[in-house]
């Protein structure tokens, strides 16, 4: 692993906790669109998802002077945005605790499974509609997951960093979010080849 | 034997999304050409950009501590103007060559106690106020 994007972020975090705030800028531009997948994947609340992505950056800030290097800068806001957005559902009642035992997220699956697509995507042809609206209808673990991994370009040992879940469990959410999906999609493709 | 063909296909796959190479491939299997389009889809940017000036509303909430606060930006104007005024005063002082009457601060012991008492009322406002205010923000962000 090369080592200068580490020495960038130790001068940048370095900067920052010195009051520089236009490294704070720096700092924020460059991680936004990290924090926004996270939080808007997490989040379904659209109103809420701009305040949740302040609001990290503000926890970032704040706990900045304790960040170790023990990892990269982007995975230790990725873990922050992570918990904020995990517990704004709950404070919202969107999930319990108990919703994040494996056992129980697999019976979560149903959501999607029953989900019926509406007519209104399959008229669009929009496969990225669709993708996007089933993504929204998996459990919380899955979507963080896909996110992390298909968009973000994270390592599995950085996706277990970032949401404390075992290896196993993030190989296995990923394994069954795919399949479902691509259940979905072909059931799509299927009714799309038929009309 | 369903799941291996599936686990299969996404550990062929994952290889190949390593190499950023996930195009349609001639031949494929029908759960292959799904999960190629699949993974192209997972790639694409959802719409959750966040507004051009995200970031300076960010640092517009940080509450400017101490003397690193004090000295930022966009306090500079008011330190200019801080200064200016002091300056002004002490250029009027020198220039009509005022003196100052320090009889006048003779005063009773009861109005000096008053003065005392008013200016450490005033010192724990301010305490409790930042107390406060600081604790209302961090009870926002938890």
């Amino acid at each position: 692993m090369s080592h200068a994007p580490m020495t960038e972020d130790r001068k940048l975090v370095n900067q920052v906790i010195r009051g520089n705030q236009q490294a704070f800028r720096k700092l924020i531009r460059q991680n936004e669109r990290l924090v926004a997948h996270m939080v808007y994947r997490i989040v379904d609340s659209a109103e809420d998802r701009e305040e949740i992505c302040q609001d990290v950056f503000m926890k970032v800030y704040q706990k900045l002077p304790d960040f170790n290097f023990q990892s990269k800068l982007s995975t230790w806001i990725a873990t922050i945005a992570y918990r904020h957005s995990l517990n704004h559902l709950k404070k919202k009642k969107k999930i319990f605790t108990s919703d994040l035992d494996e056992d129980l997220v697999y019976r979560q699956e149903s959501d999607l499974i029953d989900y019926k697509t509406p007519e209104l995507l399959f008229s669009q042809q929009d496969t990225k509609s669709l993708v996007h609206r089933l993504i929204e209808k998996l459990p919380v673990q899955y979507k963080t997951v896909l996110t992390l991994f298909h968009l973000d370009e994270m390592s599995y040992p950085e996706i277990v960093e970032i949401t404390g879940m075992p290896e196993g469990s993030v190989k296995n959410y990923l394994f069954r979010a795919r399949k479902l999906l691509k259940e979905k999609l072909k059931n799509y493709i299927v009714r799309e080849e038929q009309s | 034997m369903k799941n291996s063909k599936d686990k299969n296909i996404q550990q062929k796959l994952d290889k190949e999304f390593e190499n950023a190479d996930v195009r349609q491939k001639l031949g494929e299997d029908e759960d292959e050409k799904i999960y190629r389009l699949l993974y192209q889809e997972l790639r694409k940017e959802p719409d959750c950009s966040l507004p051009p000036d995200f970031a300076d509303s960010v640092v517009g909430r940080l509450q400017p501590h101490g003397l690193n606060g004090f000295l930022n930006p966009d306090h500079r104007p008011l330190l200019i103007g801080i200064l200016g005024m002091l300056s002004l005063c002490f250029g009027m002082f020198w220039l009509f060559k005022l003196k100052l009457d320090l009889s006048a601060l003779s005063m009773s012991s009861n109005v000096v106690i008053t003065i005392i008492l008013g200016i450490i009322s005033l010192i724990l406002i301010q305490i409790a106020d930042q107390k406060l205010l600081k604790s209302k923000i961090f009870r926002a962000l938890k």
